[in-house]
């Protein structure tokens, strides 16, 4: 806990706070004209409300379970498919053309082809997140199992280490820092996509929920719930961290 | 038999083998080609090398006269021309060796960042050896190297010259039967190298083990060489062979005192300077 509290970035914070308090100032002189910049106290209350009549925090349950349901998917296929890739070369060979094409189409693209495919669904807005998420995997683990250092390799063999041996215990753990980086970026793309399927194909969410307010001309509402996508994108993103941190060794996160 | 003998050897001990000579290590018209199909290149031809049990050998030559890539032809990490023979204990080799164990100059990049020094020394041991006998086996190993208090440290978390001396545990954890150092101290400070010399010979002493260490250090290789080899010409042959005349236990300030030292150190500073003449 004592930890926790010097890690508080205090001058950090302090600007941040300096900002919201221009904001509001700005919005309360200058900017009281524009009735679309609502101020930052009025987001609050907008808030407020949404979370007292209950829609923001449905919405904020589908939204965290889905991107984190299907991040977890995808960090569990891309890691597969990045291994398997990664340790047979003939694999590699044979499918990187293909993933380099695949990888390439910009994602929101898909969301069309995922709508005609299944629906205005929740389906659709999973396969979405799954399917864009596990590429930073994929290719992490791949390449980085593909590259194990040679001097490794060299000291496996000089020891005698099985096959199995080899990729278990020097192949798979030399390459634990990419795949956490892979994994990291996965995190935050199912965030960005599944708000955005929400907002363009599956009425439900914290996507479905800006769009709205957007289209009832609320903007504090809008505004209110930027904020809590920004606070869960920030808050998952904190959770993984602290977890690979108590759960993996320092020295085998950090190369 | 001693565990090490019955560890290294993998069955039965040299006493038991009726055609033991006492050789450790031996090579006949040895050839190396690097490179592939119609860029081969000759590194090393028509090399005979015969070691002796426990014999602690430096091999020297100019850098680039293949060297590492002999020795590293010894830890069959890269194949001999066809026609060479190659054998350890009488058997012939392919791949690494039972029994013979690499220490690279390259510490940082061949201990595991992310296991303790323990563990690292351990890893040679995970297959064949129960946990409790392992860890005894690491910790033995620790104490040659003076290392037993920082078992429980990360590699980062040591000098270099530590992290060497880790690697060096590495291999003796494994009770070999054949060292294969390739310039070993090459990376570490004057000071650190000058104290791991020393330690290489006390554990080369005690462990019984047939050293071969590469150097392009001459000061280094007459302090701790039984036997000199001087590598020379291209593709590189054995220009010099030379057995040190200096008694067993060598001292960085008395055996440097030595008439002899000196004396070989000449010989050797000639052949390399291509004064000597070829054997």
């Amino acid at each position: 806990m004592n930890r926790m509290v010097q890690r508080i970035n205090l001058p950090g914070l302090a600007c941040m706070a300096a900002l919201v308090l221009l904001w509001e100032i700005f919005s309360r002189t200058v900017g009281a004209r524009l009735d679309t910049i609502p101020s930052v106290s009025a987001i609050l209350i907008a808030l407020y409300q949404l979370v007292s009549d209950g829609a923001l925090l449905s919405q904020l349950g589908h939204t965290v379970l889905v991107s984190v349901a299907g991040w977890l998917i995808a960090s569990a296929v891309g890691l597969t498919a990045g291994l398997v890739i990664g340790l047979w070369r003939p694999v590699w060979t044979y499918s990187m053309a293909s993933i380099d094409v695949l990888r390439s189409i910009p994602s929101i693209s898909l969301i069309s082809i995922a709508l005609l495919l299944f629906g205005f669904s929740s389906k659709m807005e999973m396969v979405i997140v799954v399917y864009v998420s596990q590429w930073p995997v994929l290719l992490a683990t791949a390449s980085a199992v593909g590259a194990t250092p040679r001097s490794y390799l060299d000291s496996a063999r000089v020891l005698r280490l099985s096959q199995r041996a080899t990729v278990m215990k020097v192949r798979i753990p030399a390459a634990l820092p990419s795949i956490l980086v892979g994994v990291r970026l996965a995190l935050t793309l199912s965030i960005a996509l599944a708000v955005v399927a929400e907002m363009v194909g599956n009425p439900a969410g914290l996507g479905f929920g800006i769009v709205y307010a957007q289209q009832a001309i609320q903007p504090a509402q809008a505004f209110a719930y930027l904020l809590v996508i920004g606070l869960i994108g920030w808050a998952l993103n904190a959770a993984l961290m602290a977890a690979v941190e108590r759960f993996l060794n320092v020295h085998t996160v950090t190369p | 038999m001693s565990v090490a003998e019955r560890a290294a050897g993998g069955g039965s001990g040299p006493e038991m083998q009726s055609s033991d000579d006492g050789i450790a290590f031996r090579c006949r018209s040895l050839a190396v080609d690097l490179g592939i199909a119609d860029y081969k290149r000759r590194i090393i031809e028509n090399l005979d090398i015969e070691v002796p049990r426990r014999q602690f050998v430096c091999i020297l030559g100019e850098s680039g006269v293949g060297k590492t890539t002999l020795l590293r032809v010894f830890g069959g990490l890269v194949p001999a021309a066809p026609g060479s023979r190659l054998e350890l204990n009488g058997q012939a080799i392919s791949g690494p060796p039972q029994g013979a164990v690499f220490v690279f100059q390259n510490y940082a990049g061949s201990l595991l960042p992310w296991r303790t020094a323990r563990k690292n020394v351990e890893l040679g041991l995970e297959e064949t050896l129960p946990k409790a006998e392992r860890q005894r086996r690491a910790m033995v190993a620790l104490e040659q190297v003076g290392l037993a208090d920082r078992a429980n440290d990360y590699p980062r978390q040591m000098s270099g010259g530590m992290q060497q001396r880790v690697q060096i545990a590495r291999a003796l954890a494994l009770e070999p039967r054949l060292l294969l150092m390739d310039e070993p101290f090459g990376a570490l400070d004057a000071m650190t190298r000058e104290n791991l010399q020393i330690e290489l010979r006390r554990i080369h002493q005690a462990s019984g083990a047939t050293i071969m260490f590469i150097t392009h250090d001459v000061d280094e290789a007459v302090l701790l060489a039984d036997r000199l080899i001087v590598l020379r010409g291209k593709p590189a042959a054995v220009g010099l062979d030379i057995v040190s005349p200096l008694p067993k236990e060598r001292d960085q300030i008395t055996t440097k005192e030595l008439p002899a030292f000196l004396e070989l150190r000449h010989t050797i500073y000639e052949m390399l300077r291509g004064h000597g003449t070829r054997a």
